[in-house]
């Protein structure tokens, strides 16, 4: 091979631009969070003996020089194109692209996850609804993957035969699948979640199975948040995706209505917009993750009460019901223990909502 | 530390090069041997102590045996030193597989003594070993300065995965060595194309492996991804590790000998020796297989010999029954290669021959991989259609569309085709133009795009660390 000085020169320009790279991670300042990953980075740890003999020490600076790499986002995209378009990969960490919607690929369902979950709500039957005469119902939403999974030409979760043994295990709830009303559309493209500007077929099959009446009745506005929504899934691929447009609809009921948080004794509006402008925007619905709220719905039409066990989704699910209800509970049993309900709910004849993702009921151990 | 890492890459090696360059020549040899033992210390600070007392073991039967050169003593001195590296060489990687294995047979439930592998260590003990044998042999003078023998032992590009430098190959160069702009541009050339078979290809073929581990309903096409995957993963891991570790010795100013030569494209088992982790073959040539006698004796002592060596060699790449089993079996092609089939394959199309190395090292891939012997004979028979499993199922297609491309690259790659079309467009002038200008762009694309990957993972350890 000859020498040409110009690639010499090229080659030497090359070393310099990889010296300078690591003056500029030298010197970078750190950073607290990174938004698209939505968690605290690492921060330079403290030198200790004991963390320096064990190599603890090294570890947590691996870890550190990672968090706080300079572009570290960029750099991921870097991958994330390389990966799909080079390699022509079909995934990145774990998510693929389908007609423009990041999916994550999770397949196989979690037997001991399910049967962990359905003692929960077993669970709570027993405890808390098994001396009343409720009207217990179970929402099911499956994972946008269901929908994706043959474009793909990946396997579809077993969502037919999970609704089977969830019915044979849960006796006491009648359980309403809600792909019926669904498709890939109705979810972000960034994010796990569905659209709520989507959800008023899914609301009304939920209606009628709670015999409340049909939200598709009433004169909704929709309103689209003036700021991006990155969903958890565009940190997660690390892929240049277009950002989605949380949109938001309101009735005269969800204007009227108000949200207590039990925690905090909190009273905020149904659709949040301080803590849409935070790190999460669909902290837009029902201020985000809550132990315990309840919502008073003024306008609401009948006399009824309603109590949620639920996961994220439901946050933009419930405010299209809150004309059928005086006052809608939810609970979320991954941030309160079951046995502490009692404290604050008194049990009589309200409607008890199960509404759950396929992917949470995957993942149950959180689930107290 | 691994060398694929955002800390090696962007903090330990530039400082060390500014550094290095820095000082004198004559601190050259203690700024390696500091920047040695940092790196070493990053991973297993504990186990610093080892190497070091290993150094100082045979720095002192070096010059022993130089002393007593000719007498018993120095014999007692050769055998003395190669009984603590041997021993604790022993004790650290073969106790627990020693006292398994008799629990095992006789029932007794002797307690395992849980020793953690030091990293390296076989590579180390091999290097060491090389010095001492060779000072007794009198091939070379016994290094008196301290310094120059530990940074010989423990030099960081090839201190934990090889090559398996010999002594006498760079006893000069410990001593004084040329260093240019040249060097170290061609050094980190290399570097970057190691970093990128062992960050783009090796890590990327690994993560088929892990699919076979989560998969509960596996498949014979995914049987067969994965020893595909895992025979070019190996070799990408392993020759990228070695590429690194030869580019840095050139930066620093060495010159380490090849250890691959395109092993897959070997047209016999011996010719696949020859071309595969050649320091490891070559140290076992000349420390064990020729000392032993080698072919130069009767049939049956040169096939107790083939014997022997590959169940060292077997031993020496981990301590299982898969390993044992996996040098022997070696022994045992290498012995009808010799006998009977050498011959006859040499008339064979090249295909032909090709293909059945390739078929014969993917097999034992199989059983090098597993992680004991059940599982191995499981995988075994998965592929070949003993088990009752599905031949495929979408899963196992999506796989196999997804890892298409990048076991397309690894097969092309693992061939002398990429090498060959380079010198040939290099012999091309408006090629060579161009490549003058695009082939620097193309290595810092490499290590922007490499830079990606290591931020978005954050464990990858190179798979002959376990060695």
């Amino acid at each position: 091979m000859r020498k040409h000085p110009t690639s010499q020169i090229l080659m030497a320009a090359v070393v310099a631009v990889w010296l300078i790279l690591s003056l500029v991670v030298w010197s970078w300042p750190d950073q607290d969070h990174s938004l698209h990953e939505r968690r605290l980075l690492a921060r330079h740890p403290a030198l200790s003996l004991d963390a320096l003999s064990s190599g603890q020490w090294m570890e947590s600076v691996e870890t550190y020089i990672s968090d706080q790499l300079p572009g570290r986002f960029a750099f991921r995209t870097l991958k994330a194109i390389t990966r799909f378009h080079l390699l022509r990969q079909k995934e990145n960490q774990g998510i693929a692209m389908v007609n423009g919607h990041a999916v994550k690929l999770e397949h196989t369902i979690d037997p001991s996850s399910i049967d962990h979950a359905i003692q929960r709500f077993q669970s709570l039957y027993d405890r808390y609804l098994v001396a009343n005469d409720h009207v217990i119902t179970f929402a099911f939403i499956p994972d946008k993957l269901a929908f994706a999974a043959a474009d793909l030409a990946y396997p579809a979760p077993d969502n037919a035969g999970l609704l089977r043994y969830l019915e044979r295990q849960l006796p006491f709830a009648s359980v309403v699948d809600l792909s019926e009303t669904l498709s890939l559309d109705d979810y972000y493209r960034t994010d796990p979640h569905w659209r709520q500007e989507q959800l008023l077929p899914a609301a009304q099959q939920l209606s009628e199975a709670l015999g409340i009446a049909d939200p598709l009745s009433n004169d909704w506005q929709a309103t689209t948040l003036d700021r991006p929504f990155y969903g958890a899934y565009y940190g997660q691929s690390a892929l240049p995706l277009q950002p989605d447009r949380l949109v938001y609809l309101t009735s005269p009921a969800t204007e009227a209505a108000t949200v207590r948080h039990a925690a905090t004794g909190d009273v905020t509006p149904v659709y949040d917009l301080e803590k849409a402008a935070g790190k999460d925007p669909y902290d837009l619905f029902l201020s985000g993750a809550s132990p315990l709220l309840t919502i008073t719905s003024p306008q609401a039409d009948t006399e009824r009460d309603l109590i949620v066990f639920r996961d994220s989704f439901a946050g933009s699910l419930i405010p299209l019901l809150l004309e059928g209800y005086r006052t809608i509970t939810l609970v979320d049993i991954r941030h309160i223990a079951s046995d502490q309900l009692a404290e604050h709910i008194t049990f009589r004849d309200q409607d008890i909502l199960f509404c759950y993702s396929s992917t949470i009921l995957n993942a149950a151990g959180t689930l107290r | 530390m691994l060398f694929s890492s955002l800390t090696f890459l962007y903090y330990f090696l530039p400082a060390v090069l500014l550094v290095y360059f820095a000082v004198p020549a004559k601190l050259k040899n203690p700024v390696l041997l500091t920047a040695s033992l940092l790196f070493y210390a990053w991973g297993e600070p504990r186990f610093v102590l080892f190497m070091v007392l290993s150094i100082l073991v045979h720095y002192a039967a070096g010059l022993a045996i130089a002393h007593d050169r000719g007498t018993r003593r120095a014999r007692l001195w050769l055998i003395l030193a190669l009984a603590a590296s041997l021993g604790l060489l022993g004790y650290v990687k073969y106790a627990d597989f020693f006292i398994g294995s008799v629990n095992a047979v006789s029932g007794l439930g002797l307690p395992l003594p849980g020793v953690v592998l030091p990293i390296g260590i076989s590579f180390y003990t091999f290097q060491i070993l090389s010095y001492t044998i060779d000072v007794y042999r009198g091939q070379v003078e016994p290094q008196k300065n301290l310094i120059s023998l530990a940074t010989y032992i423990a030099l960081f590009p090839q201190l934990i995965a090889g090559p398996i430098v010999r002594y006498a190959d760079i006893a000069g160069q410990l001593a004084g060595r040329h260093h240019s702009l040249d060097r170290v541009i061609s050094g980190l050339r290399r570097f970057v194309i190691g970093l990128a078979k062992k960050i783009l290809i090796a890590n990327t073929l690994g993560e088929i492996g892990v699919l076979l581990d989560q998969t509960a309903q596996p498949t014979v096409l995914l049987h067969w991804l994965t020893a595909i995957g895992f025979m070019l993963q190996i070799y990408f891991d392993f020759s990228g590790y070695s590429d690194m570790a030869i580019g840095l010795g050139r930066v620093f100013g060495f010159d380490f000998l090849e250890n691959f030569n395109y092993p897959y494209i070997a047209r016999s088992i011996t010719e696949f020796w020859h071309r595969w982790h050649i320091s490891l073959g070559t140290w076992f040539r000349d420390y064990c297989y020729i000392p032993l006698g080698g072919s130069r004796t009767g049939k049956g002592r040169w096939l107790r010999n083939l014997a022997i060596v590959w169940l060292l060699t077997g031993l020496w790449h981990g301590a299982a029954w898969t390993f044992v089993l996996w040098g022997l079996l070696f022994a045992l092609l290498l012995i009808v290669e010799k006998l009977w089939l050498g011959k006859r394959m040499q008339h064979w199309p090249a295909w032909a021959a090709r293909g059945l190395v390739l078929l014969v090292v993917l097999f034992s891939f199989v059983l090098f991989e597993a992680p004991d012997l059940p599982q191995a004979v499981q995988r075994l028979s998965a592929m070949l259609g003993g088990s009752p499993l599905p031949l495929a199922d979408p899963l196992s297609w999506f796989y196999l569309r997804s890892y298409l491309g990048i076991i397309l690259i690894a097969i092309v790659g693992a061939t002398s085709l990429p090498a060959r079309l380079y010198r040939r467009l290099r012999q091309w002038t408006p090629a060579d133009r161009i490549l003058t200008v695009t082939e620097p762009l193309a290595g810092l694309a490499l290590l922007l795009v490499m830079t990606g990957y290591l931020a978005d993972a954050s464990f990858n350890p190179f798979l002959y660390f376990r060695f």
